[in-house]
């Protein structure tokens, strides 16, 4: 009976008039465009809520997000992640990496990603690149069968059992580019 | 030839600018034109991507959008709408329709039907020409199951899909609500059941899905659970399997043979056919469709000839082998020509010799289109340099140059939205 009624009112709703229907303003010629010189937020933009920073990170982090698209469209990303919560703390326990990201899948479902940056290195970069590790996750992609081919830009360390990707590499050099190329215009 | 409601739907508005952007024909050797829709889907699966379907002409762009494109979209859920790459305009096809769930649009060859699946069980017919649409069922008896995954031929008249039904048909349906492959007259309105196979039955619980039909509505290819050809039925073997019925003849070949002929060692599914049903191209677990046994232990892309009972490897990297990741999604053009298809593999264009700027480093899918013909693979997700961001579900027109597809990639510099929109890019004819 229900899906006659659904039918039904497929059938019966008339059709909008027919100049509601057409629209032009949201096709748009695509501009390969470098993602260095694309707009700088004026503004304060925050922070996804289930990304935690800590006080003495939050002016670098306002800048990140003022000065870099790629860390703001990573964080878009994250925010949009529902059952994720990201947590960014200093350590000395990274050593010898200068960053590093466990990633924990919770009984209840919820993935807990705690990132440790190291006391040495650039934050700006390590925190991009440990947020595209976290991305990665949230993509679906099986680092440890990528790793086992070869030119897949993945490599695992038997050592630690961790993983390193050229695409995090890339993402932490860009945004750091694009939050020092937004200095040096100023 | 533009379809007869076309100056009747043709833009309102001057779009001067745009139609040149827009223009179908691109000169020889000049980079392709790529324009962009907002789709604002968040979360698609690169196993289940949005949906795009091209007409035979590229003239035109079905596509589904969460995105509220004109004013009279009031809603957040999914919607279809077409793009008119001449006018360079987008018309909302489901307007009116007030039921969730209105997915997977097929258009026709020129653009005048378009077949989609709704919240309902059943699949609805749109003749834009005429501004009307009618039910695919069987006179005023709606289908008792899901219908889906709907394939038009290329004017309009015949569509081939998948259901769950069990009134669609004359005669008893043996696997019950199990999908089988149903092929509609839409000009009767008549239904055959064509996924039964040489027995004319299927097992009890065999399923048949995701059908794709030619351009003259002659030839099907399905996936299908069940062994339908009289060799698979020896096989000890279950896998998925790609079959292809003539509707003329009411024979259904085996397309998902390995190199000797026989029952291949994994599933093929999600086909594509060319216009005139000679080449299919699928998805495949399998390691020995070919003699160069696949060992890269990832689903691959193959394309079988039916009429020289030959099958190649299509997403291979430039020295033959398979690529180093999944590949899934093939699209055909209308000569089987040109293979259009998504992937996770970062060797099919350069292997390993591939140049910093060129490196394909993003770990996720990207669109890819291989030139059978000249024996060569280009990334079409690209700008000057590789996107990071996944690009899904590509489709083609009959040419081959004319690519739609979905991806995440920023739209332009305001969109940081990290969804996936819809790209169309057109690229240069062979010279």
């Amino acid at each position: 009976m229900a899906t006659w009624i659904g039918v039904m009112l497929l059938l019966t709703i008339p059709a909008a008039p027919a100049q509601q229907r057409l629209a032009s303003a949201v096709v748009h010629p695509f501009g390969d465009e470098d993602p260095d010189v694309r707009a700088i937020v004026s503004g304060r933009v925050g922070l996804p809520p289930n990304v935690t920073v800590p006080s003495s990170f939050a002016d670098l982090v306002d800048a990140m997000l003022r000065s870099s698209p790629t860390f703001r469209a990573q964080c878009s990303r994250i925010g949009r992640a529902g059952r994720l919560h990201v947590t960014v703390e200093r350590s000395l326990s990274p050593a010898p990496q200068a960053a590093v990201t466990h990633l924990t899948r919770l009984d209840n479902g919820r993935l807990q990603a705690e990132v440790e940056l190291g006391l040495f290195g650039d934050p700006v970069l390590l925190i991009a690149h440990e947020f595209e590790h976290i991305i990665e996750q949230l993509d679906g992609v099986d680092l440890g069968a990528m790793a086992d081919r070869s030119g897949t830009g993945v490599r695992a360390d038997s050592r630690t059992g961790q993983f390193e990707t050229e695409r995090a590499i890339a993402i932490g050099k860009r945004v750091a580019r694009e939050v020092s190329g937004a200095v040096a215009r100023r | 030839m533009p379809w007869p409601g076309a100056d009747r739907a043709s833009p309102r508005t001057t779009l001067a600018a745009l139609s040149l952007a827009l223009s179908i024909g691109q000169i020889g050797g000049e980079p392709p034109v790529v324009v962009t829709v907002p789709l604002h889907q968040s979360d698609a699966h690169p196993t289940y991507p949005p949906c795009v379907s091209i007409s035979a002409d590229g003239r035109f762009v079905a596509f589904v959008s969460a995105a509220r494109l004109l004013p009279s979209d009031e809603n957040d859920r999914d919607d279809i709408y077409v793009l008119d790459r001449e006018s360079g305009e987008v018309s909302f096809e489901t307007a009116g329709v007030v039921l969730a769930g209105t997915q997977r649009p097929a258009i026709s060859g020129t653009g005048r039907f378009l077949v989609y699946e709704t919240g309902s069980h059943v699949l609805m017919v749109r003749d834009r020409a005429e501004d009307a649409a009618r039910p695919l069922q069987r006179g005023r008896e709606p289908p008792n199951a899901q219908s889906r995954t709907p394939s038009v031929s290329a004017d309009g008249r015949y569509v081939a899909f998948a259901s769950g039904a069990t009134n669609l048909a004359d005669g008893p349906d043996p696997n019950g609500v199990v999908d089988d492959v149903y092929l509609a007259d839409t000009a009767s309105m008549t239904f055959r059941r064509i996924s039964a196979g040489a027995a004319r039955t299927e097992p009890a619980g065999a399923a048949a899905f995701a059908p794709v039909i030619s351009e003259d509505g002659r030839f099907v290819a399905f996936s299908s659970s069940a062994p339908l050809d009289s060799r698979a039925a020896r096989s000890k073997g279950r896998v998925l399997g790609i079959y292809l019925y003539d509707t003329q003849t009411g024979a259904t070949t085996a397309v998902s043979v390995n190199a000797s002929g026989g029952t291949p060692d994994g599933s093929s599914y999600s086909p594509a056919i060319s216009a005139d049903g000679r080449y299919v191209a699928f998805v495949s677990n399998a390691t020995d469709l070919v003699r160069r046994r696949d060992r890269n232990r990832v689903p691959d892309i193959y394309l079988r000839d039916v009429v020289a009972r030959t099958t190649e490897l299509v997403s291979r990297t430039p020295s033959g082998d398979g690529g180093n990741a999944a590949s899934r999604h093939p699209a055909l053009s209308a000569d089987g020509r040109f293979v259009v298809f998504q992937s996770e593999a970062s060797n099919l264009t350069c292997g390993e010799r591939c140049g910093a700027p060129d490196r394909d480093i993003n770990l996720v899918a990207d669109i890819f289109r291989r030139d059978r013909q000249a024996g060569r693979t280009e990334q079409i997700s690209r700008g000057r340099t590789p996107w990071m961001e996944p690009s899904i579900g590509p489709a083609v027109d009959r040419t081959g140059m004319v690519v739609a597809f979905a991806s995440r990639h920023a739209l332009d510099q305001a969109d940081d939205r990290y969804d996936y929109d819809l790209f169309v890019w057109a690229g240069a004819a062979p010279r």
